[in-house]
C-alpha cells in the first residue's frame, strides 16, 4: 500500500511526471535532478537567462498558502525555461467563494495550463491534486501540509553537493521544529536516499516524537551533543504559533537551548556549513552571525534553487511529453 | 556501406587541414584584423572544435556548447541524457564564431546551437564548420561554410567520431542525439 | 401465517454451533427451532422454504449508525439507509440522534419511526439526545424520549467536554435506568486526523494519540463507577481501551462496549497513500490495536460490532486528507465483513455474529438476537457461500465512501424476515 503514494508521481519507464514527494525515489533520480540542474547553472550565467524547453507551455503556480519567496523561485525557474506563468492565489479567490478545490482545478486545466506548481495547507493536497488531473498536467508539490516540500529538499542537496563532496562521509544535523516541518521530512528522505552517513535531528521532544527515527535519522534532544564531528548543520524556521499551542517555552528559552550560536557551530567540525530553508528569524533559531557568517551557505540555497526548480520542471514535462507521444520515439533531433 | 566501418585517423587528420586551410581563407579574405573564437557542439563538435583550435593556432579553450535546453524534440523524447553544461569562456558580442560540429545531417542540431549563441550575445558572424557534410537528409536551410568531406550514407546509418579521430559508421540507434 | 424454512443451517442458541434443522415461525415470532420430525402436530404452514445449504441467524443488530434524517437528506435518507441496512441482513438498526433537528424531542422520535414504518419495515431504533440540542449543559428529556421509544442515550458526534455534566447525565439517565452511548475520545488530545503513530509522522498528518481514548475512558469509567450509570462505550478503537473495558468490567462496573466493524479490518498503513475515504474518527490504529480488538470480539470484552456508518457526499472525501470529512458508508459491507471476519481469523463465525446480534441485544436490553421459541422472527436466510466483489456502484446507500472497493465477500441475504414478514429484496 505505502508505494501506491509514490507511485502516482512515476511514468511507466520510472520517470518522473510529478514531484510530489522524495520518499521512494532512488539516488539514480535524485542525482538526475541535481546534475540537470548542474547545466542549468549555466543558463543563469547567461547574458539572456533563458532556454525555450518550455516554450508555448503554461505553468500555473497555484498557491492555497501564501509564500512569496517559494512562489519567487517557481516563476522565474518557469520564466527562464520560456514557459507563460500563471499566479493564482487561490486563497483570495476560489476557496472563498465555496469552490471546490476540484472545481479550481478543472478551470485551470479548461484554460490549457500544463504544469500545476502548488502549495496547500494540507498534507496530501499535491497527491491529491496528481490523482485528478489530466494525463498532459505535470503536478509539482511547493510544499503541502506537513507532508512533504520536494523541490526544497533538491535545492538543499544541490548546496550541499557543491560544498561536499561525497555524502556518503557526512554527518547532517538538522534542528528544530522536525515534527512540523514538511522541509525536514523531505530532506531526511533526500540524504537517506543519497547515502548519507549520520542524520540526526534535534528538537524538543514536542516537536520531535520518537518515531521520527523510522524516517532514518538519529533522535537527539540536546544540540550540544549532537553538534561535534558534523558536516552539515541545517536549521529550520520555527513557527510563532508553535508557542501558543504549548510545544515550546519562550523564544529565549528556544534559543538558550536549539539556537544555531557561534560557539555551538565551533562544535561541529571547523568546514561544517550552515544551511537554512529561510527566512529566518534571528535571534530565535540562528545567531545573526552564524547566517551572514563565513559558514553560511542560505544565500547559495537561493541561487541553487532556481536552477533546481527549473530542472525538477523540465524533466518532469520532458517525461510527461514522452509518455503523451508514446510511440514516436522514431527520427528526432540528428545533426 | 556496410553497417559497421571505420573512417581511419589519417584520412580524417586530412580532412581537418584542409578544414583549417578553408577556414583559413576564409578569415583573411574578410576578418584578417580580427581573432576568431571556436565553439564546439557536444560531444563531437567539441573534439573537432579542439583540431581546429591547435591548427588555427588559438590560444582560448574552444567553448563548449551543450544544446539539450534548445532541442525541437523535448516535446517528443523528453529532457535529454546530460552532457555536461555549456561553457563559453569568452563573450561572444561583435566577434567572428567557428561553430564546429562532427556531422551536418538535418540541420537541427546547429538551429539549436545558434540560438544558444544568441543567448551569449550578438556575434558579428557565425561560420559553420564541419567536419562531414551529408549529403542527403537536410531538413533546414543550413549549409556549411566549411566541410571535410561531403558523404552519403543511407538514413539507416550514423556517423559516431571517436576521441581518436576515427569515425564508426553505425546503424542509427534509436536515441536520436548523435 | 405460518412460515417453515426447512433443511437449513442454524446457530443454536444453547450450543452456539451450526447444526441443522428447521425453523418454524408462527404469528410473527420463532415457534420452532430443531429437527423438522420434532415439529408440534398442530404446525401446518402455511408456506415452505427448502433452505438447503443457507444459514439461518437472528436478523442483525446494528447499535450505531447515522441516518442522517431528518437535516441532512443530501447525505442520505431513512430509506436509502434502512434499505442498505436490509441487504445486508440488518433488522434492527439504532440510529444516532445528530439530525436536524436534533433527536431531543419526542416529535423527531416519532418522525423518525414514522419514516421507517414507511420505507423497508426494518427496525429503526433511535437513540436520544443526552443534553438538550446536543449542546453539553442542558440534560436532554431521556425520560420521555424513552416513552417515546428512545432505546439509548447520546450525545452523538459532539463530546461532552465538561466532566461535571457528563457526571450529571450518568446520575439522571441511570435514574431511570437508561442506558448510555458514550465514543470514548478526549476533545483536546482529538485535535486530529490520523492515529498518532509511524504513519502520521511520515505524512505530516496532524495526529490523535491512541490516549485520547484511554484518557476518557479513564474518566468516565470511574464516573460509572461513582454514579452506578449504565454505559456502552461505543467505537474502541485501541489496545489500551480494551483493557481499560476489560478491567472495568472485572471490577463490575455496569460498562459495555462496541466496536466499529471498519476497526477490525483497516489499519494506518490504509491511510499511508493519503486516501480519504480511511479517514475516519476514532482513526485506524496501528495492526497491534486491530489484533487487539478482534481479541476483544473474541472474548466478548467487546458486547457489540457496530456499522459506525456514516455516509457523506462524495464532494465531502474528493478533497485532500485532512479536509475530507471523517467516516465511512459502512452498511453495505456490513454482512461481508462479518462472513470475511470468521475467514480471516480464528474466531467463529457464531461468535461473531453473536457480537452482532445476540450482543448488541443484551447491551439494550433488546429482546431479539437469538434463535429461540417465543422471541420475534427476525431471521436472515444467509447464502454464505456466493462470490461477490464489492462495488461503489451498486451501494444500496446514499453515501458511496467506502474504503472496499473491489474486495471480495462470500455472504448475502437470500431472504430478510422481520417479525415473520419477508421484506422484499432487489436482487
Amino acid at each position: 500500500m505505502a508505494t501506491a503514494t509514490q507511485d502516482i508521481q512515476l511514468c511507466d519507464d520510472g520517470g518522473l511526471k510529478h514531484f510530489l514527494t522524495i520518499e521512494g525515489l532512488n539516488k539514480q533520480r535524485l542525482t538526475e535532478i541535481l546534475d540537470t540542474a548542474e547545466s542549468f547553472v549555466g543558463v543563469n550565467n547567461k547574458a539572456t537567462k533563458k532556454v525555450p524547453l518550455l516554450r508555448g507551455k503554461t505553468v500555473a503556480n497555484l498557491f492555497f498558502e501564501n509564500s512569496t519567496r517559494t512562489r519567487t523561485t517557481f516563476e522565474l525557474a518557469a520564466k527562464r525555461l520560456s514557459a507563460d506563468v500563471l499566479n493564482i492565489n487561490v486563497s483570495v479567490s476560489a476557496a472563498s467563494k465555496g469552490e471546490t478545490l476540484l472545481d479550481t482545478l478543472r478551470n485551470l486545466q479548461a484554460m490549457q495550463c500544463d504544469m500545476f506548481v502548488v502549495r496547500h495547507s494540507a498534507s496530501g493536497a499535491a497527491h491529491f491534486i496528481a490523482s485528478h488531473v489530466e494525463p498532459h498536467v505535470s503536478v509539482i508539490n511547493a510544499g503541502d501540509g506537513q507532508h512533504s516540500h520536494p523541490t526544497q529538499a533538491m535545492l538543499d542537496m544541490f548546496a550541499i553537493r557543491r560544498n561536499k563532496s561525497d555524502f556518503a562521509k557526512l554527518k547532517v544535523v538538522i534542528v528544530g521544529d522536525i515534527l512540523h516541518s514538511r522541509v525536514a521530512r523531505s530532506q531526511i528522505h533526500a540524504l537517506n536516499i543519497l547515502g548519507t552517513r549520520e542524520i540526526v535531528a534535534v528538537g524538543p521532544k514536542t516537536l520531535l516524537p520518537e518515531n521520527i527515527s523510522e524516517l532514518g535519522v538519529t533522535v537527539e534532544h540536546n544540540l550540544e551533543k549532537a553538534l561535534p564531528d558534523t558536516d552539515v548543520v541545517i536549521g529550520l524556521r520555527l513557527q510563532k504559533e508553535r508557542m501558543r499551542s504549548a510545544l515550546l517555552s519562550t523564544e529565549d528559552e528556544y534559543f538558550r537551548s536549539y539556537g544555531l550560536t557561534e560557539d555551538r557551530i565551533k562544535l561541529a567540525k571547523p568546514d561544517a556549513i550552515v544551511m537554512h530553508p529561510g527566512p529566518t528569524n534571528r535571534g530565535v533559531e540562528i545567531e545573526a552571525s552564524v547566517a551572514d557568517g563565513p559558514q553560511s551557505i542560505i544565500l547559495e540555497q537561493v541561487t541553487g534553487g532556481i536552477a533546481t526548480r527549473m530542472a525538477i520542471m523540465s524533466i518532469a514535462m520532458g517525461n510527461i511529453e514522452k509518455s503523451l507521444s508514446g510511440s514516436r520515439t522514431d527520427s528526432g533531433l540528428v545533426n | 556501406m556496410a553497417d559497421h566501418s571505420t573512417i581511419d585517423q589519417d584520412e580524417v587528420a586530412g580532412w581537418l587541414s584542409s578544414m583549417s586551410n578553408e577556414l583559413q581563407n576564409l578569415l583573411s579574405a574578410r576578418h584578417a584584423n580580427k581573432t576568431p573564437r571556436i565553439v564546439g557542439i557536444k560531444t563531437g563538435g567539441v573534439i573537432v572544435a579542439r583540431e581546429l583550435n591547435k591548427r588555427l593556432g588559438l590560444d582560448d579553450e574552444p567553448g563548449e556548447l551543450n544544446i539539450s535546453f534548445y532541442r525541437d524534440d523535448f516535446s517528443r523524447v523528453g529532457l535529454h541524457p546530460q552532457v555536461g553544461a555549456s561553457k563559453i569562456g569568452f563573450p561572444i558580442d561583435d566577434e567572428i564564431i567557428i561553430l564546429v560540429d562532427d556531422v551536418l545531417y538535418s540541420g537541427r542540431t546547429i538551429r539549436a546551437a545558434m540560438n544558444e549563441i544568441f543567448d551569449y550575445g550578438r556575434p558579428e558572424r557565425i561560420i559553420l564548420a564541419t567536419l562531414i557534410s551529408r549529403a542527403e537528409g537536410r531538413e533546414l536551410p543550413i549549409c556549411a561554410d566549411v566541410t571535410g568531406a561531403e558523404l552519403k550514407l543511407s538514413s539507416h546509418q550514423n556517423f559516431k567520431l571517436q576521441e581518436n579521430l576515427s569515425l564508426e559508421i553505425e546503424a542509427r540507434s534509436c536515441q536520436p542525439q548523435s | 401465517m405460518q412460515t417453515l424454512i426447512n433443511n437449513c443451517r442454524y446457530i443454536d442458541a444453547a450450543s452456539s454451533q451450526i447444526v441443522e434443522g428447521s425453523i418454524g415461525v408462527n404469528d410473527g415470532a420463532i415457534a420452532h427451532v430443531g429437527k423438522k420430525e420434532s415439529l408440534p402436530d398442530n404446525y401446518a404452514a402455511d408456506n415452505t422454504i427448502d433452505a438447503k445449504g443457507k444459514l439461518v441467524i437472528p436478523g442483525l443488530i446494528d447499535c450505531y449508525a447515522r441516518l442522517r434524517e431528518p437535516g441532512f437528506e443530501k447525505l442520505a435518507t431513512i430509506a436509502s439507509e434502512s434499505n442498505a441496512a436490509l441487504h445486508n441482513g440488518i433488522t434492527t438498526i439504532m440510529c444516532s440522534p445528530d439530525t436536524a433537528p436534533v433527536t431531543d424531542e419526542p416529535a423527531i422520535v416519532e418522525l423518525i419511526k414514522r419514516r421507517a414504518a414507511a420505507t423497508t419495515g426494518i427496525r429503526v431504533l433511535p437513540i436520544g439526545a443526552a443534553t438538550i440540542g446536543q449542546q453539553g449543559d442542558q440534560l436532554g428529556e431521556m425520560r420521555t424520549l424513552a416513552e417515546s421509544g428512545c432505546v439509548a442515550f447520546s450525545n452523538g458526534d459532539h463530546p461532552i467536554t465538561n466532566t461535571q455534566v457528563m457526571r450529571r447525565i450518568m446520575e439522571y439517565s441511570s435514574g431511570f435506568g437508561l442506558k448510555l452511548i458514550i465514543a470514548p475520545q478526549d476533545p483536546w488530545l482529538s485535535d486530529g486526523v490520523a492515529h498518532e503513530g509511524s504513519v502520521s509522522t511520515r505524512l505530516g498528518l496532524r495526529a490523535i494519540p491512541a490516549a485520547a481514548e484511554t484518557v476518557a475512558l479513564s474518566q468516565l469509567i470511574e464516573l460509572c463507577y461513582q454514579t452506578g450509570a449504565n454505559v456502552h462505550f461505543s467505537r474502541l478503537s485501541s489496545h489500551r481501551g480494551v483493557q481499560l473495558v476489560s478491567q472495568a468490567k472485572k471490577d463490575n462496573i455496569k460498562v459495555t462496549a462496541d466496536v466499529g466493524i471498519d476497526h477490525l479490518f483497516l489499519t494506518e498503513m490504509d491511510t499511508s497513500d493519503f486516501n480519504s475515504l480511511c479517514h475516519t474518527s476514532p482513526p485506524f490504529r496501528s495492526r497491534a490495536d486491530l489484533h487487539a480488538l478482534r481479541e476483544g470480539v473474541a472474548n466478548g470484552i467487546i458486547d457489540a460490532i457496530c456499522s459506525n456508518h456514516a455516509p457523506h457526499e462524495t464532494d465531502s472525501k474528493l478533497t485532500p486528507f485532512p479536509e475530507s470529512l471523517p467516516g465511512t458508508s459502512s452498511l453495505d459491507s456490513f454482512m461481508g465483513l462479518l462472513f470475511k471476519l470468521a475467514e480471516d481469523t480464528k474466531i467463529p463465525l457464531p461468535t461473531i455474529l453473536a457480537r452482532a446480534t445476540s450482543g448488541p441485544a443484551n447491551c439494550f436490553g433488546l429482546a431479539q438476537g437469538t434463535l429461540e421459541q417465543g422471541l420475534p422472527a427476525d431471521l436472515c436466510l444467509v447464502d454464505d457461500d456466493v462470490d461477490w466483489e464489492f462495488s461503489l456502484q451498486t451501494m444500496k446507500s446514499q453515501g458511496k465512501n467506502s474504503p472496499y472497493q473491489g474486495w471480495a465477500f462470500q455472504a448475502r441475504p437470500e431472504m430478510v424476515f422481520v417479525n415473520g414478514t419477508a421484506l422484499k429484496l432487489n436482487s
